[in-house]
């Protein structure tokens, strides 16, 4: 039986500066970076299946140079192949610059009553002019 | 009361704003006939977010207490305008009323009387929104960094939106647009509701939380929307 466990990139789907045309306002710039992932189980191996219910936390942790206050989130189901979205993004005032914020994200997986699996912990790099997932 | 509830409305109505849903036209039928509703002994609030969600509906629910999270309603009919039936179960909880702002295809349902914090809310003004495209947990969040920038220019935001790969994207452009003209430009695109939770007595030090949701037919914002009831909470001093 899979076990859900983590969760990995799939494909980049866009990375570039966040401005007013995306997400940041014309007082603030940063970066966004948008993803597909999907679950993993407890031998790394892919879960493709659909209708898997996902959310999500996510904890300011140190340096926090770039003065992130909140951290918003969402919730997604997979798709029949097992993939789902992720669109990171930072937006300060101190970019452009050279600061960085570390954060944690913890996603649960609910399936058909089934869970909540807590997967492994996702380590975000987040600067200006980049947003690395566990050093990916 | 009233003419300040009318007043509160007409000043909101006054904003630009421009939404085009990728291109679509969404002239509807702005007060519907629903053919059919039944809700019994379910919050005020569940019952506006089931004919807005059965009736495709854009709404804005103001949540300025617990009024609408605790009055406990019934009611049913059939073929009867969406107007009628929201006057019915709002006629239920005290102190509430609903409003149309002119020139809009939105219900407004609020307090009679909105605290001043709640206005001062939904009067920012956010200079410029897009033109963007996104889902609409994108755009919901695009919108609240805006406003958190407007309140805390200081403080930085971040984000990891988990979203569905199938998920929606809509079209959404603003100028010098209130909160509340862009919430409502949201659930014109969505057909949905949006829904302010309480706020604290100030906007001084707000959490991170987003205290507004939107609900649409694919589920999406009520995926992402935890609980509706819960007042928004303040940072704690340190």
């Amino acid at each position: 039986m899979q076990v859900p466990t983590a969760s990995r990139i799939t494909q980049d789907i866009s990375s570039h500066v966040a401005n007013s045309t995306n997400v940041c306002t014309g007082g603030q710039t940063g970066w966004y970076r948008q993803v597909k992932k999907i679950v993993t189980d407890q031998n790394g191996a892919d879960i493709v299946l659909t209708l898997q219910a996902l959310a999500e936390t996510v904890t300011v942790g140190t340096p926090n140079q770039l003065n992130v206050v909140g951290v918003q989130t969402g919730a997604a189901v997979t798709d029949i192949n097992g993939e789902f979205q992720d669109t990171y993004f930072v937006c300060s005032s101190l970019c452009p610059g050279t600061g960085l914020t570390n954060s944690i994200q913890v996603i649960t997986d609910t399936y058909l009553g089934s869970g909540p699996y807590v997967l492994s912990p996702n380590v975000l790099a987040l600067t200006c002019s980049n947003i690395t997932v566990n050093g990916q | 009361m009233k003419t300040k509830l009318l007043l509160f409305f007409a000043v909101l109505a006054g904003y630009a704003f421009a939404a085009q849903p990728g291109g679509e036209s969404h002239q509807t039928d702005a007060d519907p006939r629903v053919s059919k509703f039944a809700v019994s002994g379910i919050s005020a609030i569940q019952a506006l977010l089931q004919l807005s969600r059965a009736e495709h509906l854009p709404m804005g629910i103001i949540e300025d207490d617990a009024s609408l999270c605790k009055s406990v309603v019934s009611y049913s009919a059939e073929n009867e305008r969406a107007s009628t039936i929201i006057t019915r179960i709002i006629a239920q909880v005290p102190g509430y009323t609903w409003q149309r702002v002119p020139d809009s295809t939105v219900f407004h349902v609020a307090p009679v009387a909105p605290r001043p914090v709640t206005a001062q809310f939904l009067e920012l003004i956010d200079p410029r929104f897009g033109p963007t495209r996104n889902n609409l947990q994108g755009l919901e969040v695009t919108l609240w960094v805006h406003i958190r920038y407007i309140l805390y220019p200081d403080q930085g935001t971040a984000g990891s939106i988990l979203s569905s790969t199938n998920a929606r994207a809509y079209k959404l452009e603003a100028r010098d647009a209130s909160v509340q003209r862009i919430l409502d430009s949201m659930a014109v695109l969505v057909k949905g509701a949006w829904v302010l939770r309480p706020l604290p007595s100030t906007l001084a030090k707000l959490t991170g939380d987003m205290p507004f949701s939107i609900f649409a037919d694919d589920d999406q914002g009520m995926l992402a929307s935890g609980d509706i009831c819960a007042p928004i909470r303040e940072m704690e001093s340190k």
